[in-house]
């Protein structure tokens, strides 16, 4: 999984973890692109409204990890001409990538489980 | 150029991305995503020297962003850089060896001398080593000093005597001939590379090549054990004088052509 990205959490409406979002950029771009095509900005975008700006990403650093993404065979792109005449890299997930992103979600869901489980306890 | 040109140059120098059209393609995604987000903060009412520091501050460290690139690509990197340096290699090589081969076939048929002497497999087993000694030697000087940042020409000879010692021991653990003439091809190199060291200036350099080779072409008949006509031994060495000339020459141009355009 790709380990570099960065991600800057804002203060509203409460403080991440820093740490607990590195692992899961992958997860979160697989989802995301699950739904439709997208291109980097947009992603961020959308990352953002999801998250109701929790996640605050810094946004040059999604694109190593969309292209390592797509080294792996994950995901594919295609250059796109909006009406602005500006260009866009749309990516789009590979039947590869859907899986990974399904047993993505479900390990994570599995992991959120155990740690509310966890959490209750106390 | 401007700011935002600016940071995706600094990335894009450092990530170490290859090949030309991917570089081209990443920076220009770069690119308008950073006009996507100064639309955005020129939408938000923000001044252009306020927008500057925004674009800096949601873009991330330029830096940073390189090395993740560098992290993705480094195994392509690699295997494409290998790649292109093993093709150059065999590539002149076997130019030096058409060149060499065709002034002694030449010199043979224009003193009326046998041409057998210069295709038998004695004087190939040593020549075909010497061939690639001088060629690989060269370009294994020229391009390892870069990876280097102090007494680079020292460090490159350690570098390539010690690869060569390395093919040496495989060579003879494969029982092949013609280890000393791979380790005098070596010597030959370093010592074209040592002139191009200490003369700037390219005549004196040819100069200084020709005048060893043609030395090295008077005294070879007296060492070299090979069956190989004696007459045919200075235009032998003349001709790898001037075939190290044209390695020197390719491999400024796969430098320029190759490496600096599609690995830098």
């Amino acid at each position: 999984m790709y380990e570099g990205m960065e991600a800057e959490v804002s203060q509203e409406p409460m403080e991440l973890d820093r740490e607990l979002l590195k692992g899961s950029i992958n997860l979160l771009i697989l989802r995301l692109l699950s739904q439709r095509d997208m291109y980097g900005y947009e992603i961020i975008q959308e990352a953002k409204r999801r998250s109701e700006n929790a996640f605050q990403f810094k946004e040059g650093t999604l694109y190593p990890a969309l292209h390592q993404l797509q080294q792996r065979g994950c995901l594919r792109s295609q250059w796109q001409t909006a009406d602005s005449g500006r260009k866009r890299r749309y990516y789009s997930l590979t039947a590869k990538g859907r899986k990974l992103s399904q047993e993505r979600r479900k390990s994570w869901t599995f992991f959120i489980d155990a740690v509310n489980a966890v959490l209750t306890e106390d | 150029m401007s700011e935002h040109e600016m940071l995706v140059e600094k990335i894009m120098s450092a990530s170490g991305i290859f090949g030309h059209q991917r570089k081209h393609d990443i920076a220009t995604e770069m690119r308008c995503h950073i006009e996507d987000i100064i639309d955005e903060e020129l939408a938000a009412g923000h001044d252009e020297k306020e927008i500057e520091r925004l674009v800096a501050l949601r873009f991330g460290e330029p830096e940073e962003i390189a090395q993740d690139f560098a992290t993705v690509y480094r195994s392509q990197r690699i295997v494409f850089t290998m790649l292109s340096y093993a093709l150059l290699g065999i590539v002149s090589v076997f130019l030096v060896a058409a060149f060499v081969y065709t002034i002694q076939f030449g010199a043979a048929r224009w003193i009326g001398a046998s041409t057998a002497h210069i295709f038998a497999k004695s004087h190939m087993q040593s020549e075909i080593p010497l061939l690639a000694g001088v060629t690989f030697g060269y370009l294994c000087l020229y391009f390892s000093e870069r990876l280097f940042g102090r007494k680079r020409f020292a460090k490159s000879i350690a570098f390539t005597g010690t690869f060569f010692i390395f093919a040496g021991i495989c060579m003879k653990l494969l029982g092949f001939a013609g280890v000393a003439p791979l380790f005098a091809g070596l010597l030959y190199a370093s010592f074209v590379r040592s002139l191009e060291q200490i003369f700037s200036f390219s005549v004196l350099r040819l100069v200084g090549v020709l005048v060893f080779f043609t030395l090295i072409g008077r005294l070879a008949p007296y060492f070299a054990p090979c069956s190989i006509a004696w007459f045919l031994f200075l235009p032998m060495y003349l001709a790898i004088a001037v075939s190290s000339q044209f390695i020197s020459y390719f491999a400024s141009i796969f430098d320029r052509q190759i490496l600096r355009r599609h690995f830098a």
